[in-house]
C-alpha cells in the first residue's frame, strides 16, 4: 500500500511540471496598433508596422524615456510580416488588446490586400472583432510615427484607440469597427471608415472613406460625414450652425431618428428618407432689447436648420451617387431587410441600378430647449 | 441495491438540458443560418416538436413494462439477437460521441485558451477526468447534471443580456423568406443538437415517481429549445445573416463582441470558454456512463465501472483519427448522424410498436 502511494505520488510530480502555455504578463507586448502599407519602393509587398508601449517608460519610477515603441518590417504578406517583426522583439506579441488597425492609403486602394486583411484579422483567434479600422491619408507607417510626437497623447490605451472610442461629443467621424465594417460589406457592398492624419502637432480624425467592395473610392468631408451618419440614424450628438435672418444660430443635436421609405412609380425607386432630429438651441444674439422667442421665430429656427442639413445631405447623395456610384446610405441592407421580394429584382445589379434610383432626404429639425435665457 | 440509485424528477429535467446542451451550441447559429438562413429558429422549433415525439415513445415504452430497464425491455421485446446487434450499434455511438466530444473540446481550447499544449493531453485529461465520473451510477450523473444545469441557464441569461446594447433588431428581417427545399436541410442540423435526450433510455426506470417523469422530461427538451432559438435570434441580430453565415462559432465570437459602456468587461471569451468546458463535461459523462453500460450489457456484466478504463483508449484513438476539425465532422459527425438516427430514434420507436403489438397478441 505504501509503496503504491509512493509511485503515486512520484507520478504525479510528472504533472507538476507547469502549463505549456505559461507566460508572465510582462512577458508579452500588447500592441496597441497595427498599421499597413503596400511598399512604395522596389521589393516586398507589404510594410507592417506595429506600435507598442514600452513598460519600463510609464509609471512612477519609470526607467526609461522612449514611451512608444514602433517596429516595421517588410514582407510578402501580412501575417509574415508580424511574424518577422516578432524575430526583433524582445517578447512574444499577444493582439487579443488590440486597439486599431490603420490602413495605409495605396492599400485601401487595393481590393485584394483589403480582402486579405480583413480575412486574416476575422480568421484569427485573439484579436477582438470589435478592433477599430481607420483609413491614414497617406502611409499607415508614417502615421504611426508621428503619434509618438503628438503633444496630447496616451501611452497606456493608445492615443488613436482612446480618440476612438467611447462617445465623443461629435458626428463629424463616426468610429468603425471590424464586425460592423464586414457587416455594412456583406449588406450592401459598401462602407465608411474614419480617416486620420497628422497636422502640425496633432493628430487629427475625420471625415470618412469610402470603400466600396472592399475598395477605396473616395473621402468624405467632415460635415458630408454627418450628412451620411444622419441618414442612417447612427448620429449620437452633433452641432449644426444654420444661418437665420442675418446670423448664423447653433443647434446642438442630443437624439436623432432615421427611417426610410420605398415608393414605386412605373418601375422606378424612390427612396424617402424622414430624419427627426431633436436638440438644444446653443447660440443665438444677445439683443439690446428682450426679444421674447415666440412660436413662430422658433418655427423659423426649425426650418432655417432643416433646411441647411437638407442641403447637405442632398450634396452628399449626388456625391454617392454620381461620383462614387456607392451606395453608403444603406439602401440595400433596408430593402433587403423590409422588401426581399424588391431586393431580388435588384440585387444582380444593384451598382448599376443604385446610381439612377431617387432618394430624398426630408429632415424634420425640432428645437426642445432654448437654454437659461427666454 | 436498487433504492439507492433513484433519480428524482428534477434531476431527469436537469440531465436532459445539460446532456443535449453541449459543443454544439457553439455552433449551432451559423449551421442554421447556412442551412435555412433567417428562418432557422423554424427548423428548431420543428425539430424540437420532432424530439418530444422520440421522448414520449421513450416514456411510453417504460410505461408499458414499469418494473424492467432498458436492457430487459429490449431483449424480451425484440429477442436477445437483434436486440444485441442494436446495443453494438449504440455502443459505437457513445464511443463516436465520447470521442467527438473530447476532440471538439480539444480544439477548441487550443485555438482560444491554451496554444501550445498538445492535443493529446488535452483529450486525455479530459476523458480521464470524466472517467471518474462515469464508474459511478445514474443517481451520481443525475446530481452532477443538477448542479450544472442552473449554470448553463445563468451563462445563457447573462450572455443575452449583456450583448442586448450591441444588437441590431433588424437584422432578424426579413422572416419566412426562405425556400422551402431549405427546411427539411435545418430539421436535419437542428435535430442533431437535441441529441442527448437517449440519457432519459437509462435513467427512467430509475425514477422516483412514475408519474411526473415523462413532464420533466418533455419540459427539458423546451427549455433547451428556448435555449436554442435566443443564442439564434441574438447571435441574428448581431451579425445579420451574412455574418452568421461567416462565423463558425458565432455564440463564442458573441462573448467577444460584448463592449459595455465603461469598458470594465471586455474579451470575456476565456470566462465563456470555461463555462462551456462544464457544460460539454456534463454532455461527456452521460455518454460515457451510457457506453460503459451498454458494453457491460451486451457482455452479460452487472458492474460497469470495470469498463471504463478499457474504454478510455479507444475513445482517444478514435477522438485523434480525423486529422482536422473539417474531417472530424465529416467522418465522426456524419457517422453519430446515421447511426444516432438508428439507435436514438428508430431503436425505441421499434421498441415501442413491437411491444404493443405483442402485448396485444398476449391479451388475445
Amino acid at each position: 500500500m505504501k509503496k503504491t502511494a509512493i509511485v503515486l505520488m512520484s507520478v504525479s510530480l510528472v504533472f507538476m511540471s507547469g502549463c505549456w502555455d505559461m507566460a508572465e504578463i510582462n512577458e508579452r507586448i500588447f500592441p496597441y496598433s497595427v498599421g499597413i502599407d503596400l511598399n512604395p519602393d522596389e521589393g516586398e509587398r507589404y510594410i507592417v508596422t506595429i506600435s507598442y508601449p514600452n513598460i519600463f517608460a510609464i509609471g512612477k519610477n519609470a526607467t526609461q524615456e522612449e514611451r512608444i515603441y514602433n517596429v516595421s518590417s517588410i514582407s510578402s504578406t501580412i501575417y509574415e510580416g508580424i511574424r518577422q517583426v516578432n524575430t526583433r522583439i524582445p517578447y512574444p506579441l499577444y493582439f487579443k488588446h488590440l486597439g486599431t488597425i490603420v490602413i495605409g492609403k495605396t492599400f485601401a486602394e487595393d481590393q485584394e490586400s483589403m480582402r486579405k486583411l480583413v480575412d486574416s484579422t476575422n480568421r484569427d483567434f485573439t484579436i477582438s472583432k470589435r478592433v477599430r479600422v481607420i483609413t491614414a491619408e497617406h502611409m499607415a507607417h508614417d502615421l504611426l510615427k508621428s503619434v509618438p510626437i503628438a503633444v496630447k497623447q496616451e501611452a497606456i490605451e493608445g492615443t488613436l484607440f482612446n480618440m476612438l472610442k467611447g462617445n465623443k461629443k461629435t458626428s463629424r467621424y463616426i468610429p468603425q469597427n471590424l464586425t460592423r465594417f464586414l457587416q455594412e460589406m456583406d449588406m450592401g457592398g459598401v462602407s465608411i471608415m474614419p480617416r486620420a492624419a497628422f497636422h502640425g502637432e496633432d493628430l487629427k480624425i475625420f471625415g470618412g472613406c469610402v470603400f466600396k467592395n472592399f475598395q477605396f473610392v473616395g473621402h468624405l468631408g467632415e460635415l458630408q460625414n454627418r450628412a451620411v451618419a444622419l441618414m442612417r440614424g447612427n448620429i449620437k450628438e452633433t452641432l449644426v450652425v444654420a444661418p437665420f435672418e442675418d446670423i448664423c444660430i447653433s443647434y446642438s443635436v442630443s437624439s436623432s431618428k432615421a427611417k426610410k421609405q420605398l415608393e414605386i412609380n412605373e418601375g422606378d425607386i424612390k427612396i424617402t428618407i424622414h430624419v427627426e432630429t431633436e436638440g438644444v438651441l446653443r447660440e443665438y444674439i444677445y439683443t439690446d432689447e428682450v426679444v421674447e422667442i415666440t412660436p413662430d421665430i422658433l418655427n423659423e429656427m426649425e426650418k432655417a436648420i432643416s433646411k441647411t442639413l437638407e442641403e447637405e445631405t442632398k450634396e452628399v447623395i449626388r456625391i454617392l451617387q454620381k461620383d462614387f456610384k456607392a451606395d453608403g446610405l444603406g439602401i440595400a441592407e433596408y430593402l433587403q431587410k423590409f422588401h426581399p421580394k424588391i431586393w431580388e429584382e435588384v440585387s444582380d445589379d444593384w451598382e448599376g441600378i443604385f446610381p439612377g434610383i431617387t432618394i430624398e432626404p426630408v429632415i424634420d429639425a425640432k428645437i426642445r430647449r432654448m437654454g437659461l435665457t427666454g | 441495491m436498487e433504492g439507492n440509485k433513484r433519480v428524482s424528477n428534477k434531476q431527469i429535467r436537469a440531465m436532459v438540458v445539460s446532456t443535449i446542451v453541449g459543443v454544439g451550441i457553439l455552433s449551432l447559429p451559423n449551421q442554421l443560418a447556412m442551412a435555412s438562413g433567417n428562418d432557422g429558429w423554424v427548423s428548431i422549433l420543428v425539430a424540437g416538436l420532432l424530439t418530444i415525439g422520440v421522448v414520449v415513445f421513450i416514456g411510453k415504452i417504460f410505461d408499458i413494462y414499469p418494473d424492467k430497464d432498458f436492457f430487459q425491455i429490449g431483449r424480451e421485446v425484440l429477442g436477445n439477437g437483434i436486440f444485441s446487434i442494436f446495443l453494438i450499434i449504440l455502443f459505437a455511438y457513445f464511443i463516436a460521441l465520447v470521442a467527438f466530444l473530447s476532440r471538439s473540446l480539444a480544439e477548441l481550447i487550443r485555438a482560444f485558451l491554451l496554444a501550445t499544449t498538445p492535443t493529446e493531453v488535452i483529450i486525455i485529461t479530459f476523458i480521464l477526468c470524466t472517467s471518474y465520473i462515469a464508474r459511478e451510477e445514474i443517481n451520481i450523473i443525475g446530481r452532477l447534471a443538477y448542479h450544472i444545469y442552473p449554470l448553463i441557464l445563468i451563462s445563457t441569461a447573462a450572455l443575452i443580456i449583456v450583448s442586448i446594447p450591441g444588437l441590431d433588431p433588424t437584422n432578424i428581417l426579413p422572416l419566412f423568406q426562405s425556400n422551402v427545399k431549405e427546411v427539411p436541410g435545418g430539421i436535419r442540423t437542428s435535430f442533431f443538437s437535441f441529441v442527448g435526450y437517449e440519457i432519459l433510455l437509462f435513467s427512467f426506470f430509475y425514477s422516483e415517481k412514475k408519474d411526473g417523469r415523462l413532464k420533466s422530461a418533455i419540459q427539458g427538451v423546451l427549455i433547451v429549445m428556448l435555449i436554442y432559438v435566443t443564442i439564434f435570434f441574438t447571435t441574428l441580430a448581431q451579425y445579420g445573416l451574412h455574418g452568421l453565415q461567416r462565423q463558425a462559432y458565432p455564440t463564442l465570437s458573441l462573448v467577444k463582441e460584448i463592449d459595455l459602456p465603461g469598458f470594465f468587461v471586455e474579451n470575456l471569451d476565456g470566462v465563456a470558454m470555461a463555462i462551456w468546458v462544464l457544460i460539454v463535461f456534463s454532455t461527456m459523462a452521460p455518454s460515457y456512463y451510457s457506453a460503459a453500460k451498454v458494453f457491460s450489457n451486451l457482455l452479460n456484466v452487472k458492474d460497469h465501472s470495470m469498463f471504463i478504463l478499457p474504454i478510455l483508449p479507444i475513445a482517444y484513438i478514435i477522438s485523434l483519427l480525423p486529422q482536422n476539425t473539417v474531417t472530424l465532422t465529416e467522418t465522426l459527425g456524419k457517422f453519430l448522424d446515421y447511426s444516432g438516427l438508428i439507435v436514438i430514434v428508430i431503436l425505441p420507436v421499434l421498441i415501442y410498436f413491437v411491444g404493443i403489438y405483442k402485448l396485444r397478441r398476449n391479451k388475445k
